[in-house]
């Protein structure tokens, strides 16, 4: 097996962790055991959280693992996918390979990913954690651990309640960014103009579009660009999805950056649930069948396939095994409830619920399931809904038949979906999610229902269906 | 019956001015006037436009970064004579937190720069590192709303002092204009700033109503009756019980 990663050291006994890891990864092993038999909750952070408490200085002591490499995703959306994505891809490739695919993405998450991970007995072979981070922690994990590369899939408005205003977090990503070595893989959107920005002052490879296809533009308020240069407002020779395109700015001339990894030809399947793709990458085209539904996620497997590529993957090799990578936890995933299939699809913010209803819009939504909750993994703000482009949804693929809300703010969606123009008596609000879960699967024949959950709504409805029904 | 009113509602900066739903108030009072029978239209301005404030019937500013609050500031500044005539003309207007920053004197960031307001409310605001953030409910004491309470939810790194120039009210929960003083917001004739973010009328819809209210009586002299229930009263009920 031949890749990049430095090699460990010389001699071919496997390096132990020093005994303060050893400790947390105990400790955290523990409570994740105990958590998990005495029912009281998934143990997705706290381990990590309690291991944390009680070990000081752990990333510096795990930044001193000779075998552990770590490859960090962030971006608003589209980090678990290309998360899982990549996993796949450097695992088909024989990679050792670890990586947080539940979408705990922040200090806690990740340690308990980590610690539960570590091999206790040291290893002589690289363990590559693939981790997606929150873009805010991001900036003061970098200032602990050196990454092996870093992607960065896209920046849009997304709990702000939390972030404070994109801008501030851009910029304090772009001040970290300049501190990581200059031969260190970034790699970025070259379509997202927020994105590709941060690239301007260092060396950075970039993945966009290059195929005659754009989605159906939706009408949102903008995601406001302006020239990271001269402040000028940004124009664009064409869009893709959203505010993704060919950009430039009309003041100073400075544009879009030269893509490593470009798609060059797309072919939707005729379900929706996929695509045929045809990539440049390193040089040469290579055609790949993606399973997953939505130019989103095209955009994700891009991400991985050059990040892949900057890790020496061969593209042969990367292209057959991106046609190998399957759905994941909330997008697009089915599930079975009763006679009943479940499309989980996952929203979190106004670009990612609109790119959500396009991909719906290839699929007969007759029954749409809304769970929007306001825990603070989901926003405590929930203004965003007004963001998303339920009308123009409706015009292209007429109004479903039924609409069932759920959650903490089913409320504030059924209020927002009233003055959208969908009548009000084909919209029910159930606020319980367990009362939305016995009305769905009840009712009579097979049915396709969709479902577009918040983070929390998510992981509560899988907790539920899994319970009920022993998958 | 003389033939159907209409009414002119203007949207300040709609593309840059957007930034939580605040797409959300102008739809609502779209669709809210119209449920009554009214013709209601929206007009955009943009930066560069120079649009009668006075000839239109009610006024919506929203909420933005701040690099696209300094993008329109002197846009606003070179339009300020004609919209402060409309405002003590009695035009009814909603500025939500970037445009009620800029009502005031100043706006002084985190760094120390000054920007400069309008001065159409007697106010300042001064940036903190700290934001305020979370849901927030007030009542009001110096609106005459058909319900005396407001909820929402706040997002904000300026205080804004208030000097000669009346709250909305006081605030039951959260922060306000500077989670010193317990007040939210400020009201001059029938202009309201307030920090309540986004799509503020979804949850207080008794506000849209006052709104078009007053835009009628000042065009027609005629009251608009409209009374929040079911759904929209539910929604506004739970929001003020939001901690």
């Amino acid at each position: 097996m031949k890749h990049t990663l430095r090699p460990c050291p010389a001699s071919k006994k496997p390096t132990h962790p020093p005994a303060g890891l050893l400790w947390a990864a105990v400790l955290a092993r523990t409570a994740h055991f105990l958590l998990r038999r005495l029912h009281l909750g998934h143990g997705s952070t706290l381990p990590g959280r309690l291991a944390r408490a009680l070990t000081p200085g752990l990333w510096s002591r795990l930044k001193s693992l000779p075998y552990v490499r770590f490859i960090l995703i962030s971006g608003t959306n589209g980090k678990t996918t290309t998360v899982h994505i990549l996993h796949h891809l450097l695992a088909d490739a024989g990679w050792r390979v670890e990586s947080n695919t539940s979408g705990a993405n922040l200090e806690s998450g990740l340690l308990t990913t980590i610690l539960l991970r570590l091999p206790l007995r040291g290893a002589s072979e690289p363990l590559a954690f693939v981790l997606e981070v929150d873009e805010a922690f991001l900036v003061r994990l970098l200032g602990w651990i050196q990454p092996q590369a870093l992607i960065l899939t896209n920046f849009c408005r997304d709990q702000l309640d939390r972030y404070g205003e994109l801008n501030t977090v851009t910029a304090r990503l772009a001040k970290a960014m300049d501190a990581l070595p200059a031969d260190l893989p970034v790699i970025l959107n070259a379509d997202d103009p927020g994105t590709a920005g941060l690239g301007r002052l260092r060396s950075c490879s970039y993945f966009g579009f290059e195929a005659e296809y754009a989605a159906e533009a939706w009408q949102s308020p903008l995601e406001h660009h302006t020239c990271g240069v001269c402040k000028a407002d940004l124009a664009y020779h064409r869009t893709y999805l959203g505010h993704y395109g060919d950009w430039y700015c009309p003041a100073c001339r400075s544009g879009r950056p030269a893509r490593q990894t470009a798609l060059t030809k797309i072919i939707p399947d005729p379900d929706g649930d996929g695509a045929s793709l045809c990539i440049r990458l390193c040089g040469g085209e290579q055609p790949a069948h993606l399973k997953l539904p939505g130019l989103h996620n095209v955009y994700n497997a891009l991400a991985a396939v050059e990040t892949a590529a900057r890790l020496g993957l061969a593209p042969s090799r990367i292209a057959g095994g991106l046609s190998r990578v399957d759905p994941c936890f909330g997008r697009g995933e089915i599930q079975r409830a009763g006679k009943c299939l479940i499309h989980l699809f996952l929203i979190k913010n106004p670009t990612g619920a609109n790119t959500v209803l396009e991909t719906l819009s290839h699929k007969p939504a007759r029954e749409i399931w809304f769970l929007i909750n306001d825990r603070d993994a989901d926003g405590r703000d929930v203004s965003w809904l007004w963001d998303v482009d339920f009308e123009g949804f409706w015009t292209r693929n007429g109004l479903p038949e039924a609409v069932l809300i759920s959650g903490r703010r089913a409320l504030d969606l059924a209020v927002r979906l009233d003055y959208s123009g969908l009548p009000k008596e084909r919209l029910t609000v159930m606020p319980k999610i367990k009362q939305g879960l016995s009305r769905i699967k009840t009712r009579p024949g097979e049915a396709t229902c969709y479902v577009l959950a918040t983070y929390t709504a998510m992981l509560d409805l899988r907790g539920r269906i899994k319970k009920a029904y022993r998958w | 019956m003389m033939g159907a009113m209409e009414i002119l509602i203007g949207i300040l900066y709609p593309s840059l001015l957007g930034l939580y739903g605040d797409r959300g108030n102008a739809m609502i009072v779209k669709k809210r006037a119209e449920r009554q029978g009214l013709i209601a239209s929206l007009i955009p301005i943009e930066i560069g436009s120079t649009p009668s404030f006075t000839g239109l019937d009610l006024l919506i500013g929203g909420g933005g970064q701040d690099c696209e609050q300094e993008l329109i500031q002197a846009d606003l500044l070179a339009k300020g004579r004609e919209l402060r005539a409309a405002v003590e003309d009695g035009l009814p207007f909603l500025a939500i937190c970037g445009t009620y920053q800029l009502l005031g004197h100043y706006y002084q960031t985190v760094m120390g720069e000054r920007h400069q307001g309008l001065g159409l409310l007697d106010l300042a605001t001064i940036a903190e590192p700290h934001r305020l953030v979370g849901n927030i409910s007030l009542q009001c004491e110096n609106l005459a709303l058909s319900r005396g309470t407001l909820a929402g939810f706040e997002n904000h790194s300026g205080r804004t002092y208030l000097g000669n120039c009346k709250p909305i009210g006081r605030v039951l929960h959260g922060h306000g204009n500077n989670g010193l003083d317990l007040t939210e917001g400020a009201v001059h004739h029938h202009c309201i700033g307030t920090y309540l973010h986004g799509p503020v009328l979804a949850l207080n819809p008794h506000l849209a109503d006052f709104l078009v209210d007053s835009a009628l009586m000042r065009r027609y002299g005629s009251h608009y009756y409209a009374e929040p229930e079911g759904l929209e009263l539910e929604t506004h009920l739970a929001a003020l019980s939001r901690k």
